[in-house]
């Protein structure tokens, strides 16, 4: 049975394809169009996705979208009804934007692919987040507990999964938590009060959270109240994200928390304002790990389960999700690499073929990795022709020459393999570094990555050693796999590690299994074996406003326009030339 | 291609001389020059190419690529235009028809209860055929 997944039009498209109840391939829309976070309908990525699973769209057995298009309507609507005469300015284009294209979509995807609209099937939101996180995870029985902004109406869930021995497979979701009460909106009106952007910078709030003390944290519950049965409720006076498209919070909430800061504006954590956004972030990081452990503990207590699914945006917050891992009574937490709209595509489509057609259960390959190969040659070709240093090594050489150029502090561009699907760079598509000195990551910051000087860099370890320097709860080298979690740095390798140590003295580590990286996985010992600490700062392969690069070019035109030293696609190695490195080399020594 | 080319840099050198011959400040002026002086020859290198390429109908060419950037800039004022209609019509229906249905979805949101919401056990069993 061959099934597509896809999501869209909110952020994050992606599409994906289920081949008898196994992904074969999935891709976000925006590593092709190369535009961050392109919710547009996600035509590039299906056509990759059918050309590379050779299937025409007639031989589709189904096509899922991941959310309901009428529900999510029903939404809209009703808000905008309940908020008049407020909503005035917003309903126009609420209305415009819905009607013109979103509630279409049986039209859209019958339309674009030439498939008979009956095949195009609709799961719900939080169902393709639970699918997304409990069938891709190496469990049989777990809690599920989805958390986001929102979906249709829900904007959080739990329930429970099973895969039975007959091999049938349920996801049973018991309660949620409806719209406009919402832990992601909330964290995201804290992202715009501190000046990011909505649904992208939310990780930044987390960085500079490092850096805070959490003295307003009272305040922050003034604003989302814990209701008596255990779930939570947001004190609506303060928010305007339901009624209007303009501001995410009212006068009411810049009266409690001061005035929001100016986006163009530098945090200078080195004055009072800058230290007053870092202690509201602290604060309202603080309170949502508190919130999201008090519900996974009592989740643990009710289902009396030892694994618990993470899924939604907000399991993108590694930081509560090792709270809730070493707190909340659950052995072990499965985030996928992809827990937002994005994964919700594989999502999807595995939920269609397990639940709707009720197909008998397969494991899943337990790895990111589900997108476009780079082409070595392709590297080779353009750098040759702009007159830069190309080589293509063997294995042996190029894990031997990769691991000098990391000791001699070179940074290395390093794509390998098939894409990553999800946020995070797990090895395929990497910015590799030394991690010993702080002066590596504000170079990084500095030169290559363009951003805040509060954002930590994380690290990438084999995971037989981990424990060594990361201290790691049980259970915590799983949550590590996909960097899902922030652990502590152990104290005495804090020093050796600064460049990948958080201002709080934490990291947030991938815990590299040899299978899933086996390159990587020998770089990681070769340079232990000539350093004595096989770890690695691995960083996204991108400028910054830049998605994560696919194509070997797009690589390569990454590291022309930055300060990175060295690329490496496939086996294909490139320099810049010498003069370029000579002229580096002056600079740094100047 | 060499049509649309040379029709975008001459729009584009046209535009760099407004801003250069507004600068008062003479670095800024020098900057604006050397921009413009980029335009201009990547305006004669396109045209030069497109003659070379097609000596006979390079005219044709060039005119059918300056009308259709005439009928792409209609476009987009016609969506523009279409995009404020609606609006308007939007807005008159929002303070004409919806008040009333303002005040039942008000009086519903009154019994919506806060917390934990129960997900009916069938509602996990629906089928997936439909959109609601």
């Amino acid at each position: 049975m061959k099934i597509l997944g896809i999501s869209s039009h909110y952020h994050d498209s992606a599409a994906a394809i289920v081949i008898d109840g196994v992904p074969v391939c999935a891709v976000q829309e925006e590593r092709l169009s190369r535009r961050k976070s392109d919710a547009s309908f996600p035509l590039a990525a299906i056509e990759w996705c059918l050309d590379h699973a050779g299937v025409d769209p007639n031989d589709l057995d189904a096509l899922v979208f991941y959310e309901k298009p009428m529900l999510k309507f029903d939404r809209i609507l009703t808000c905008a009804l309940r908020a008049f005469p407020r909503s005035w300015r917003s309903f126009p284009k609420a209305m415009k934007n819905s009607l013109g294209e979103k509630v279409w979509m049986r039209g859209i995807i019958s339309s674009h692919l030439g498939v008979p609209a009956k095949k195009v099937l609709f799961t719900e939101h939080h169902q393709s987040h639970a699918a997304a996180a409990f069938l891709t995870a190496p469990t049989r029985r777990a809690a599920i507990l989805t958390t986001d902004g929102v979906g249709e109406w829900a904007t959080m869930t739990i329930g429970t999964g099973q895969r039975r021995d007959d091999g049938t497979t349920s996801i049973d979701l018991l309660r949620e938590i409806r719209f406009p009460h919402s832990l992601g909106m909330l964290y995201s009106t804290f992202t715009a009060y501190l000046g990011f952007k909505v649904n992208e910078d939310e990780y930044k709030v987390m960085g500079l959270a490092g850096y805070g003390q959490p003295d307003v944290v009272d305040k922050v519950r003034r604003v989302i109240r814990r209701a008596p049965d255990g779930a939570f409720d947001l004190d609506l006076d303060y928010f305007e994200y339901h009624t209007t498209s303009q501001r995410s919070y009212s006068s009411k909430f810049i009266d409690l928390f001061g005035p929001p800061r100016n986006e163009y504006e530098p945090i200078d954590l080195t004055t009072d304002s800058g230290r007053r956004f870092a202690n509201i972030a602290a604060s309202v990081q603080r309170v949502l790990e508190e919130t999201l452990v008090d519900i996974a503990r009592s989740l643990q207590r009710e289902t009396g389960m030892s694994d618990l699914c993470l899924g939604g945006g907000v399991a993108l917050n590694g930081v509560a999700n090792a709270r809730i891992l070493g707190e909340s009574g659950f052995e072990r937490v499965f985030v996928p690499p992809a827990p937002g709209d994005a994964g919700c595509a594989v999502g999807a489509a595995l939920y269609a073929d397990r639940i709707h057609f009720r197909n008998t259960d397969r494991d899943v390959p337990d790895h990111p990795f589900w997108g476009p190969a780079v082409n070595g040659d392709e590297l080779l070709r353009v750098a040759r022709e702009d007159g830069h240093f190309a080589e293509e090594l063997d294995e042996t050489a190029l894990i031997s020459q990769t691991a000098d150029d990391l000791m001699s502090n070179r940074i290395v561009g390093w794509m390998e393999g098939e894409l990553e699907l999800g946020p995070r760079a797990l090895g395929h598509r990497s910015i590799l570094a030394a991690p010993h000195d702080a002066d590596m990551r504000d170079r990084l910051n500095r030169e290559i990555k363009y951003r805040e000087q509060f954002r930590p860099f994380a690290p990438v370890v084999p995971i037989d050693v981990a424990d060594r320097f990361f201290d790691l709860p049980p259970g915590g080298a799983r949550l590590a796999r996909f960097m899902s979690g922030v652990f502590p740095v152990r104290p005495e390798w804090r020093e050796r590690l600064a460049a990948v140590t958080h201002v709080d003295g934490t990291a947030r580590a991938q815990a590299l299994e040899r299978s899933m990286a086996p390159r990587l996985h020998a770089l990681l010992e070769e340079y232990g074996r000539r350093t004595g600490v096989p770890v690695l700062l691995n960083t996204s392969l991108n400028l910054a406003g830049e998605p994560i690069v696919n194509r070997a070019v797009e690589g390569y035109s990454t590291f022309l326009r930055s300060g990175i030293d060295v690329l490496i696609a496939d086996r294909a190695r490139v320099t810049k030339r010498a003069s370029e490195l000579e002229r580096r080399t002056e600079a740094k020594q100047c | 291609m060499l049509a649309f080319l040379h029709v975008a840099e001459r729009s584009a050198a046209s535009r760099f001389e407004i801003y250069r011959n507004a600068q008062t400040d003479p670095a800024m002026r020098a900057i604006f020059e050397d921009i413009l002086h980029d335009e201009k020859f990547h305006m004669n290198y396109t045209l030069t190419q497109l003659v070379r390429v097609s000596p006979q109908r390079h005219r044709r060419h060039l005119w059918y690529a300056r009308m259709k950037r005439l009928w792409n800039a209609y476009l987009r004022l016609a969506t523009a235009l279409a995009g404020a209609i609606g609006s308007v019509i939007l807005t008159i229906q929002y303070f004409i028809v919806m008040p009333l249905f303002a005040w039942f979805a008000k009086r519903s949101a009154r019994r919506d209860a806060l917390g934990w919401t129960a997900i009916d056990p069938q509602r996990n069993r629906r089928s997936l055929s439909t959109q609601y």
